[in-house]
């Protein structure tokens, strides 16, 4: 039976696209699985506090600073894995359409995922040149055309677009 | 332990015709067959509901079955 979602629900909903409105197993599956992150984060929070302090101690705070982003790197990407994985396993991301239905719905993951490309690598671009005119002292505009800056756009737009593409076409599941 | 699969079947209904009919996705009733998830009692309700069936027809306990 549908129940109101939580923020944690609609968070997790707009970060994997998953427009339609989810069923009670469907809100357990994600509530459990963002209890877990949250427990694990919080967890890791406190603990690689505490570690990075002894880390500061033996190899000095620089070094020890930059092993704490890795690993920060590599928790967020735990965490994400675990969210995509459960998501996966479960289903929740799938568009179940008919065959006749098929086409149609293909045309429409590649719509969104077009919108969805241009939305964030115009987004990037905005923010890219702005850190960058502001490191080179540059003027924004100068920066936001400049070869280097427009073949980053290129390539980010190509590799998103794509990943987006692919990710949204095997979303799409005939039922019969 | 239900007979959800056993009920959708005499009634003729695919997963997908029985979670439209109660409003769910049909993972969820594929997990309720295989006995991966209890639903709610509204949901049981619902599904005894649209199978025209009674809740203890449909679902017991595993202890029971051992009994």
């Amino acid at each position: 039976m549908m129940e109101k979602s939580t923020w944690s629900q609609r968070l997790i909903k707009w970060f994997y696209g998953l427009d339609r409105t989810l069923d009670e197993y469907e809100q357990h599956v994600l509530d459990r699985a963002g209890h877990h992150i949250t427990v694990g984060l919080m967890a890791y929070l406190l603990l690689s506090g505490l570690g990075v302090s002894f880390l500061a101690g033996m190899v000095g705070v620089n070094t020890s600073l930059v092993i704490w982003q890795f690993t920060n790197l590599g928790v967020c990407l735990v965490a994400w894995g675990y969210l995509s994985w459960a998501i996966y396993k479960l289903h929740l991301s799938d568009i179940e359409v008919t065959t006749k239905q098929y086409q149609g719905a293909i045309k429409a993951v590649l719509k969104k995922s077009q919108r969805q490309t241009l939305v964030t690598v115009v987004l990037f671009q905005m923010i890219d040149s702005l850190s960058n005119a502001w490191l080179d002292s540059a003027s924004y505009w100068q920066t936001f055309f400049s070869w280097p800056q427009l073949r980053t756009l290129l390539i980010f737009a190509v590799v998103m677009g794509g990943a987006s593409v692919l990710i949204g076409m095997a979303r799409v599941k005939v039922v019969y | 332990m239900n007979r959800v699969k056993e009920y959708r079947q005499r009634a003729h209904l695919s997963q997908m015709g029985l979670a439209e009919a109660i409003g769910v996705a049909r993972q969820t009733i594929n997990m309720i067959e295989n006995d991966k998830y209890n639903p709610s009692l509204a949901l049981c309700l619902n599904l005894a509901r649209v199978l025209n069936t009674d809740l203890n027809t449909l679902f017991w306990l595993e202890a029971d079955t051992k009994e």
